[in-house]
């Protein structure tokens, strides 16, 4: 029970933290800059960073003690919504997931590391593909190999670390150019960063031991609820967006959003975010309450927004009529960011698949249906 | 006893717990569960009457039309309680318990308050006569001809879908007095003794082959002028009150339930090894759709923390409308699909897939449709023109 995050910010301070973040959002990632970003036109992704550190985003999830203003799960939750709506370049979600993490299971050892993540000056990368990613070979000094990982805009933090499963658990590596690389992968979403991590004995920075498999699963769920939160966030935005569009473009001598077969499509949207919104609020409060359930919901809650996401951002495309294919309008921007979004930390089966066993273990463990569904 | 505890919530929760175990011991559970019809009236009636004798039948009503005063914290902790002690329900009591209070009390005359509230914690069972053979979603082309007589109303037409009118004692009846008027503005409300000469009330065989359901066909039925609500004319805005009645606790209630049926019935598929659990595809769907009703109840809960009174018109009832009932549709589905041929036997038991996946099509339908719901999201949610 943490009970201390819950008592940081009331209700109606969380609702102007939103707002504040929002404001912010809107006005240096609007369209036209987003648009810029893509033909790397500006330096959005590194400005957007520095900014988040000097406004203190980067540190709302983590405890006080860190340096943090101690939100948790709700913190995540919160920015990642907002940076979703605007579509923001940057790599967020893996900074804010593994501070978050270190945060809770290696305070001691990841002090340094955290201040520097909270101060914008240290950002990590995590395997994009979380739960499939084999572990790399170590002695436990230095470790070797390869993976795909999803990290932050090149060059916008001092440093970069990497997370990694190895044959210890989990091993943090520095990235300084030789021992430990990362090669930028060109990916659709031009929002994101993906490359390739390189190890050659590289030197390891801490290593968290992992008997149980469950401090990778405390990791993939605080990435989760994050790649929720963004999903969520950004499917809301494109589809208000799309119904702005839609009751300014006019047809048949009337705005299209006033054709009931179109109405109702958005309604549609609207009603699928909700449902998707409170299955977030059910990780969101597990996570913060310790709930040993917060890992099946975190995984639940991944795999219906993103896939909520892809929908939206697909109908979207649609509802725009031919301007929605184009590179000029904002749809595809968020419908690539849905499709990585879904792909990440595990392919949506998977995810589900990993939480009808913890739902299996926690029957299997006598834990009545009433604490479950608590 | 119980009511003792209201200012303790965590004891009040106790007190309620340890009297559902006592009264309605969930080993008795399939007693209720499997009762339809008069036999589900007659269950329905004594639960409601146990409830009275502890205070917990109109608890959240204002004392003097025999409530305690209760909040909705309260009425959440009882109804949570009901639900995870699997005692009977009170479905036949919606109208009774929701729409009745919410109409009559901002509404109703002294007289009618201090005559009809009080009866319903006394199992007072009532209907709705509301739409009309023409007037379902268009409810204000209603054509329920009422015309004044001396003291009396005497009514003549039609009423449709009035759940359990064939057990009710009173029905909330809307009826038109001025057909010249513009279709809003010559509406009436009445309360009509459901054994007043005229009143024949024919049950509707649904899908499932059960009724609960019925029609009410009026003729020359007088209803005495001191029953009208609010002025004539008036009934219109007087059924928005009715209307907007249903805050969702009712819905708490039924999610509660559902969500543990969902769960009891997968623990029994395991403990049976249901071939359906070897098929991935199925397994995942279970997940996606245990996820979307934990949502449901989470979304129900938010939605009954909104305020009554909120000065903005708020989307959450009828996004929730929705997702509940396409949910109720899509787990039966599933359960259909899961089961295999089997499903298609005709059982009695509890929760029947193939029953309660027709008794979905009811839910999608009644309460305002899905695409009415759907165009309150758009025109009052989003912004959007009327075409």
């Amino acid at each position: 029970m943490n009970a201390v995050t819950q008592m940081v910010l009331d209700e109606a301070e969380l609702i102007t933290l939103r707002e504040s973040i929002a404001d912010v959002l809107a006005s240096e990632c609007d369209s036209r800059a987003l648009h810029l970003w893509l033909d790397r036109d500006n330096d959005l992704g590194a400005a957007l960073w520095r900014q988040a550190a000097e406004l203190g985003w980067l540190g709302l999830a983590l405890p006080e003690a860190d340096g943090g203003l101690g939100l948790g799960a709700r913190g995540l939750q919160i920015l990642n919504a907002e940076l979703g709506a605007v579509a923001a370049p940057g790599g967020f979600i893996p900074t804010l997931g593994v501070a978050q993490w270190l945060a809770k299971l290696a305070p001691e050892q990841s002090g340094s590391l955290l201040a520097a993540a909270v101060a914008g000056e240290a950002a990590f990368a995590v395997p994009a593909a979380l739960e499939g990613a084999g572990a790399l070979v170590s002695d436990g000094k230095a470790v070797s190999g390869s993976v795909e990982m999803l990290g932050c805009v090149p060059g916008a933090a001092k440093a970069d670390y990497a997370v990694v499963p190895t044959t210890f658990g989990w091993t943090v590596v520095a990235v300084d150019g030789s021992a430990a690389r990362l090669d930028s992968i060109d990916t659709w979403d031009l929002t994101r960063n993906l490359s390739r991590l390189e190890l050659a004995d590289a030197p390891v920075v801490a290593t968290i031991a992992d008997p149980e498999g469950s401090v990778g699963r405390l990791l993939g769920s605080y990435i989760a609820l994050a790649v929720a939160a963004d999903s969520l966030g950004a499917a809301r935005a494109i589809s208000l967006k799309t119904i702005a569009y839609m009751k300014e473009r006019q047809q048949f001598d009337r705005p299209i959003a006033s054709f009931q077969a179109l109405r109702h499509r958005v309604a549609d949207h609207m009603i699928k975010i909700a449902t998707q919104d409170s299955l977030l609020e059910q990780a969101v409060r597990a996570l913060d309450d310790g709930s040993p359930d917060a890992g099946m919901w975190a995984r639940i809650s991944k795999a219906g927004a993103t896939e909520v996401f892809v929908f939206v951002a697909a109908d979207c495309i649609q509802l725009h009529g031919g301007v929605g294919h184009t590179w000029e309008y904002d749809p595809h921007i968020y419908m690539k960011r849905a499709r990585l979004n879904e792909a990440l930390i595990a392919n949506n089966r998977a995810l589900r698949d990993g939480a009808l066993a913890a739902l299996d273990a926690a029957l299997d463990a006598g834990r009545t249906t009433t604490e479950l569904s608590a | 006893m119980i009511l003792d505890h209201a200012h303790d919530l965590k004891a009040f929760r106790e007190a309620v717990r340890t009297w559902v175990r006592e009264t309605a011991p969930p080993e008795r559970s399939h007693e209720w569960q499997r009762a339809k019809g008069p036999e589900l009236v007659a269950i329905q009636k004594w639960w409601m009457d146990e409830r009275r004798k502890v205070g917990l039948a109109t608890p959240h009503w204002p004392v003097e039309y025999g409530g305690a005063g209760l909040g909705l914290e309260h009425q959440i902790i009882m109804e949570d309680e009901f639900a995870r002690g699997r005692s009977p329900g009170s479905e036949m009591f919606v109208i009774s318990l929701n729409h009745v209070p919410a109409t009559l009390i901002p509404h109703g005359t002294e007289e009618q308050k201090k005559t009809y509230l009080p009866a319903v914690a006394e199992g007072a069972l009532w209907c709705q006569g509301f739409s009309e053979p023409g007037a379902g979603s268009d409810l204000a082309g209603l054509k329920c001809r009422a015309v004044l007589d001396g003291d009396h109303y005497v009514v003549n037409g039609q009423k449709i879908w009035s759940t359990n009118s064939m057990y009710a004692s009173q029905c909330l009846l809307l009826v038109r007095t001025d057909p010249a008027a513009k279709k809003h503005a010559g509406i009436t409300y009445l309360i009509m003794d459901m054994d007043t000469p005229g009143v024949e009330v024919r049950p509707i065989r649904k899908s499932t082959g059960a009724s609960n359901f019925g029609e009410i066909f009026l003729t020359d039925v007088r209803i005495p002028v001191a029953n009208r609500i609010g002025a004539e004319n008036a009934g219109w805005m007087v059924s928005q009150s009715t209307l907007s009645s249903e805050r969702g606790v009712l819905s708490f209630n039924y999610a509660e339930r559902d969500m543990q049926f969902l769960l009891d019935w997968y623990s029994k598929s395991r403990h049976d090894k249901a071939a359906w659990l070897d098929d991935p595809e199925l397994t995942r769907e279970f997940v996606t759709l245990l996820g979307e009703m934990q949502s449901l109840r989470q979304q129900i809960r938010a939605l009954l923390r909104e305020p009554v009174d909120a000065p903005t018109w708020s989307m959450t009832p009828a996004l929730v409308k929705v997702a509940k009932t396409t949910l109720n549709n899509r787990i039966h589905a599933f359960r259909i699909r899961a089961e295999g041929l089997s499903s298609q036997f005709v059982n009695t038991a509890w929760r029947a897939p193939m029953y309660e996946y027709l008794e979905t099509f009811g839910m999608t339908i009644s309460g305002g449709s899905n695409e009415i719901m759907r165009n309150l999201i758009a025109e009052r949610g989003l912004g959007m023109p009327r075409g």
